[in-house]
């Protein structure tokens, strides 16, 4: 073990003897020294005491201070009361919701059966009209001409013309006939138009 | 020719205390020992009388300078004209500064301890003002604290933090203070 620090002044070993190095005297008058101490003293002293306030103040308003636990703790009861508030909430609009659901239905079903009944009505109206029809249709067929009497019926429509030549005077007398003229007709035999199926 | 000094230079001047400790009888109790950079530095009366010096004998080799380093001390001290009680001083015991002093000049050391008159405790005020801006910055955020607090090392001897109802003594602002000597600040503007 080789002796160093100010050890070795005393009883240096054979190398170390001989060993130049820089001077260890400090030339600064002390007046200097003493003054430079003062100013560090000064500087130390205050910048301690700034890093001990920001150094408290960062406890205090760190996340694991005692206000931050509090203010965590206030956040999650409140949480809590609004979770449960919105709770009551949903079970109060719920209730409400069933109620008119269950009207709802009801008036559907009513609409339902009315449709159904009305559609009932109206089918049998249908079938009533489709038997009218047919009753009437069946009525008319017996006037159709048939193929048998053509023949016949064609020679009576050309002996038998229609007129459709007509007149009508202010008063309302219908005079049939191109050529016909009021006097000739006598005054009894005047027909009084009252209804259009008439001409 | 002119000797040419090498190697390098410590203030130390004198012997290791266990060098000293080692020739007396009883290992040196009771004995008067200086260290020569105390003497060197502080006027006021600074010196040990040995209570305990228990050297680790055998151990280390003589001719590589590693005896003669190590043992239990236990020193009562006067420091700077304050008396200090025991002091352990073990671990400094290796510097080769110590001197013994003889038992007739012993005198002349405790008559100086006697009448040397410590300066008075220093009384600093434990609050101080905050600088300009960490003023302004304090306040804008809702510090805790409006003003600073001296945090004072424990084993302060010379000074200490003045209680309620004191006036303290020193009070530390962020000023430059006065300088002890104005000579040196003279021509600097």
């Amino acid at each position: 073990m080789v002796p160093c620090g100010p050890d070795i002044s005393v009883h240096p070993g054979k190398s170390e003897c001989q060993r130049i190095s820089d001077p260890r005297e400090d030339k600064t008058p002390p007046e200097e020294l003493r003054e430079l101490k003062r100013l560090n003293d000064n500087y130390k002293t205050m910048m301690k005491s700034v890093r001990q306030h920001l150094r408290q103040e960062g406890i205090r308003l760190a996340d694991t201070s005692e206000l931050a636990m509090q203010q965590v703790a206030q956040e999650e009861e409140e949480h809590q009361q609004l979770m449960e508030y919105n709770r009551q909430e949903n079970l109060r609009v719920a209730a409400l919701r069933e109620e008119r659901v269950r009207k709802e239905h009801e008036a559907e079903i009513t609409r339902v059966e009315a449709s159904l009944v009305k559609q009932a009505q109206m089918a049998a109206a249908a079938e009533e009209e489709a038997l009218r029809l047919i009753n009437e249709t069946q009525e008319l067929v017996k006037t159709f001409i048939k193929r048998e009497d053509l023949e016949q019926a064609i020679e009576a429509a050309m002996e038998d013309p229609t007129d459709y030549n007509f007149a009508l005077d202010p008063d309302g007398h219908v005079f049939r006939g191109r050529n016909t003229r009021p006097e000739d007709v006598p005054k009894e035999e005047w027909e009084k138009l009252e209804r259009a199926a008439q001409i | 020719m002119p000797y040419k000094l090498v190697g390098r230079t410590s203030l130390h001047k004198g012997k290791r205390l266990w060098e000293i400790v080692g020739q007396l009888k009883n290992f040196g109790v009771g004995r008067m020992v200086v260290r020569n950079t105390f003497e060197q530095q502080y006027k006021e009366p600074t010196f040990y009388r040995i209570v305990v010096a228990r050297p680790m004998m055998d151990v280390g080799e003589p001719h590589a300078n590693e005896d003669n380093r190590k043992g239990r001390a236990l020193l009562e001290r006067v420091f700077r004209g304050r008396h200090e009680g025991v002091v352990d001083i073990s671990k400094v015991s290796y510097k080769a500064d110590f001197r013994l002093i003889h038992k007739h000049e012993e005198a002349a050391y405790i008559e100086a301890y006697k009448n040397c008159k410590t300066p008075d405790i220093t009384l600093i005020s434990p609050v101080v003002e905050m600088p300009p801006l960490l003023k302004m910055v304090a306040e804008r955020d809702g510090h805790a604290a409006k003003d600073l607090k001296i945090k004072l090392h424990k084993t302060a001897k010379t000074c200490r933090l003045a209680q309620e109802g004191e006036v303290p003594t020193k009070v530390y602002n962020m000023g430059l203070g006065t300088p002890v000597s104005p000579a040196l600040y003279e021509g600097v503007i």
